[in-house]
């Protein structure tokens, strides 16, 4: 078990959008997370970043517990993530976002030598592994340009590279296909299928089924906080509770 | 002692009454166009200016130069929207900071060129005649600052609650894209809230003016104050206002009469950071 | 690449070092080393709110605050020159902490008016404290810095000798500063800086880094103060007004926000532009409050910013393949 949460709740006033959850997250699987319109998916990502901190349970990640880790924290352990709304620094050049994520794995430099920290990381080897993750992410033709001024798209696959940049060993993705013609969610499937045969595992939050039922090993389903149903993206697509949640949403099931 | 005691917090109610009635045009500003008025304070001084014009020049009486004075700022605060704060919709908070920060720097010179550095009287009719209240007197000048100012925040009090243009003025408050989609008029709520917030500084300005003088670094300290007294009373909660505008004035003039004049004014700086450390979000009931 | 910007820095520096002998005249040479001592205030906002994109519209106290530190340290303790300045830039270092600490947990408008009711309490503490500080009296006599060893004794007392050690330090400033953005630790405070929750998500810690980040800019702007201190020979309350908070946004805002010479730039135009109008003194908060809305209005991008995006503009064009992604901002 790689990352695992114990009756995981948060309560904002009266409304409690995560309830009791048990999310277990095996190593190197990729896990997709649906659920109609505020089921508290985005939620279940803040608790498990650490941007939230849980009213109750428990999150575990490789054995160690790590409930109300700050943000940066958890990220330095590996579990990174791309944020629904906006997940690049918009007026730097695309190739500058790269670089500046690898932070957790270069900051030791300025201040290594005065805490004994890691060897310094030479600044070829940076720069060499941010070309890597650019040239991965098909960004490369577009390192020059700010993250700004990238399509929707690109900007997408820009938040998955930084990602990536932070050394992620567990990478969560809300919504990374929202706002992709078809061809850029094709290429989607491929970087998520490429990015699992690095060792990276993905929790994958997203409405677009077809992508989901495509990529996914397992799907967790939740509803109003709670898991509802969890299985193979066959099994969820049948089970008659998940239908009958997302009655009256607009989404199309495969 | 008690009877000194007693006396300051009178006299501070009087302030106080005033920190609130200008707070209150302030947290219209915050709240409905997300701008920190740095020219608050100008405006309060142009009011305690204006006021002195109208009455020395004009030979104006001071209950009629009231509230010509209030329409002339609003009409001016008008004018200094237009030119620093329409211009940066959709552009980040700093940058009305800074030019409504530009704008006091401008209004304080243009005041001190026209009406020069020294402190001016403003000399209202009722300010020697005095009323004893038991072991402690105000005059009646303090009197009449205290009175009008309660009524017209309870006059605002009631505008913002029951009138229709105060209900768009709320809904502005909740969500100004839902409210401009609803069909109401943004900018024009903009600018009669920044008018009317002008007003109640101006307000302030000339009946303080009374007991205090006028000069045209007055505003400064005011202009904290009313922050001060934004944050203490949280947003969009006009008693939270009043009662925390009455509660500064009343600790200042204790604090001015039992601990030293000097570190008076420092009083509403430290209650501001004190609130904002320990009860930041809690006061707003809005998120930073 | 890197060889044309030697040069270019080279030929920079040299400009700047034959200033004071083409133009010649102590109060010429007084403004130039004016322009050098705002520099560090320019730098200091510069690094806080340029690069980290926190308003800390207190900031310019430190500027006074450094000026007293160092006035006081060797007017009452009579430590030389050469002990003041890193002594003040420790003690600023630590005020930046204090003030910091409280202030850093919030967010933009409130951050930024806390650090200014800081700053307040600050001049309430020069003009009140009379034992210490003389009050509105001010601080007189600082000394100048002067070496002396042995049979060596030289003084920095004309302003031609004073321009020439502030111009080393701002040298070796900028060339830090330039060094620090180009490490983990600058790129974490642009980070915070466009995105604080993406920042915090690749494993930076918002709250420290923003805290090295004031505590830099407060030593940067306090160096300026002392060096004030030590040239003008004098420290009053006055220091604190916020006609400087204004004066010192300006120059940031003119010169480029985070960009590395932009503030020095802002600094040298706004030094020189209210000398040039010093016979309309009275007008000064008029010129300077119309200057800051205009800027904020029309020129929020300021003078390097605009530089950059033309070489921006240049690499991307002749790097992108037509039709992707080369577009600029039209804004
Ligand atoms: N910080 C917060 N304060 C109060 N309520 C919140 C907060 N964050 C989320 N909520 C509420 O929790 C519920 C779950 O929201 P969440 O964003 O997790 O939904 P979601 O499943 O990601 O939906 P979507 O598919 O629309 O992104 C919603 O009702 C939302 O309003
Ligand atoms: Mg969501």
């Amino acid at each position: 078990m790689l990352l695992q949460t114990t009756d995981l709740t948060i309560r904002f006033g009266g409304l409690a959008a995560v309830k009791g959850v048990n999310l277990r997250v095996h190593r190197g699987e990729i896990l997709g997370l649906i659920g109609p319109n505020g089921a508290g998916k985005t939620t279940l990502f803040n608790l498990l970043t650490g941007f939230l901190k849980p009213s109750s349970g428990t999150i575990h990640f490789e054995g160690e517990e790590i409930t109300g880790w700050a943000p940066s924290k958890i990220a330095a352990v590996g579990i990174c993530r791309t944020f629904q709304l906006t997940s690049v620094f918009p007026a730097l050049s695309v190739w500058e976002n790269v670089r500046t994520a690898t932070y957790v794995w270069t900051r030791h430099r300025l201040l290594g030598g005065i805490r004994g920290r890691a060897a310094p990381v030479e600044d070829s080897v940076v720069e060499e592994e941010t070309n890597r993750i650019l040239a991965f992410s098909g960004l490369d033709a577009n390192r020059d340009s700010l993250a700004r001024n990238l399509s929707y798209g690109d900007q997408r696959r820009l938040g998955i590279a930084i990602a990536l940049a932070a050394r992620s060993r567990v990478l969560l993705l809300d919504e990374p296909a929202a706002g992709m013609n078809p061809e850029e969610k094709r290429g989607l499937m491929q970087t998520i299928n490429d990015i699992r045969s690095q060792g990276v595992t993905v929790v994958l939050i997203e409405h677009h089924m077809k992508l989901v039922m495509g990529v996914c090993h397992r799907v967790v389903v939740l509803a109003q906080g709670k898991v509802i149903a969890e299985g193979s993206p066959a099994e969820v697509s049948r089970n008659p509770h998940v239908i009958e949640a997302y009655l009256g949403q607009e989404v199309e099931i495969a | 002692m008690w009877v000194l005691a007693l006396q300051q917090v009178a006299n501070g109610l009087v302030v106080g009454s005033m920190y609130a009635l200008m707070s209150i045009g302030m947290m219209l500003i915050l709240g409905i166009m997300s701008v920190i008025n740095m020219s608050h304070g100008e405006f309060y001084m142009l009011g305690g200016m204006i006021c002195f014009t109208l009455m020395e020049k004009l030979g104006m009486n001071y209950f009629v130069a009231l509230p010509v004075t209030a329409l002339a700022v609003a009409l001016i605060g008008l004018a200094a929207q237009q030119v620093t704060i329409r211009p940066l919709d959709r552009r980040p908070w700093f940058t009305t900071f800074l030019t409504t920060f530009g704008l006091s720097m401008i209004l304080r010179d243009v005041a001190q060129i026209i009406w020069g550095a020294d402190p001016l009287e403003l000399s209202s009719p009722l300010a020697r005649k005095k009323v004893v209240l038991g072991d402690i007197f105000l005059t009646q000048q303090r009197i009449f600052i205290l009175l009008s100012g309660v009524t017209i925040i309870g006059l605002l009090y009631l505008f913002i609650r029951k009138n229709r243009v105060g209900m768009a003025m709320r809904a502005l408050v909740r969500d100004r894209d839902a409210a401009a989609m609803m069909g109401i008029n943004t900018a024009a709520i903009n600018r009669l809230t920044f008018a009317l917030g002008a007003a109640t500084a101006a307000f302030a300005g000339a009946l303080l003016g009374a007991l205090f003088n006028v000069y045209p670094t007055m505003g400064e300290l005011p202009l904290v104050k009313a922050f001060a007294v934004v944050i203490m009373g949280g947003m969009g909660n006009v008693q939270g206002i009043l009662f925390s505008g009455l509660i500064l004035g009343v600790a200042e003039s204790l604090a001015a009469s039992f601990i030293s004049l000097g570190y008076a004014d420092a009083i509403s700086f430290a209650i501001l950071i004190g609130v904002l450390l320990f009860k930041p979000q809690g006061l707003f009931g809005k998120k930073a | 690449m890197k060889a044309s910007r030697a040069i270019g820095w080279i030929l920079l520096i040299g400009a700047a070092a034959l200033l004071p002998i083409l133009f010649k005249g102590a109060y010429v040479h007084h403004v130039l080393v004016m322009c050098l001592i705002f520099g560090f205030s320019a730098l200091g906002l510069n690094l806080i709110f340029g690069f980290a994109g926190q308003a800390a519209f207190g900031l310019p106290a430190f500027f006074a605050l450094g000026g007293y530190i160092s006035a006081l340290l060797s007017i009452r303790l009579g430590l030389p020159f050469w002990v003041a300045l890193p002594s003040t830039m420790v003690i600023a270092a630590m005020f930046g902490f204090l003030i910091g600490y409280p202030c850093l947990h919030l967010r933009g408008i409130y951050f930024g008016i806390t650090t200014m009711a800081f700053a307040q309490i600050l001049y309430y503490i020069a003009s009140n404290w009379i034992s210490l500080t003389r009050g509105p009296m001010g601080l007189v006599g600082v000394p100048v810095p002067r070496i002396h060893l042995g049979s060596f004794d030289y003084e920095f007392e004309t302003g031609f000798k004073y321009y020439y050690l502030v111009l080393a330090a701002i040298v070796v400033t900028v060339w830090l500063f330039s060094r620090l953005m180009k490490t983990p630790l600058g790129r974490a405070f642009v980070a915070i800086r466009e995105n604080e929750d993406l920042a915090s998500s690749i494993g930076i810690h918002p709250f420290w880094i923003k805290m090295i980040a004031f505590m830099l800019a407060c030593t940067i702007t306090a160096i300026g103060g002392s060096f004030y201190a030590h040239f003008s020979r004098f420290m009053s309350p006055n220091e604190f007004q916020w006609y400087y908070i204004g004066l010192t946004f300006i120059m940031v805002i003119t010169g480029g926000m985070g960009t590395v010479m932009g503030p020095v730039i802002g600094a040298v135009i706004f030094t020189v532009l209210p000398e040039v109008f010093r016979a309309i003194e009275q007008y000064r908060n008029i010129l300077t409050g119309t200057l800051l809305i205009l800027v904020v209005i029309f020129f929020p991008e300021g003078i390097m910013g605009l530089v950059n995006r033309r070489l921006e503009r240049k690499k991307a064009v002749s790097s992108q393949p037509p039709g992707r992604g080369g577009e600029v901002d039209p804004v």
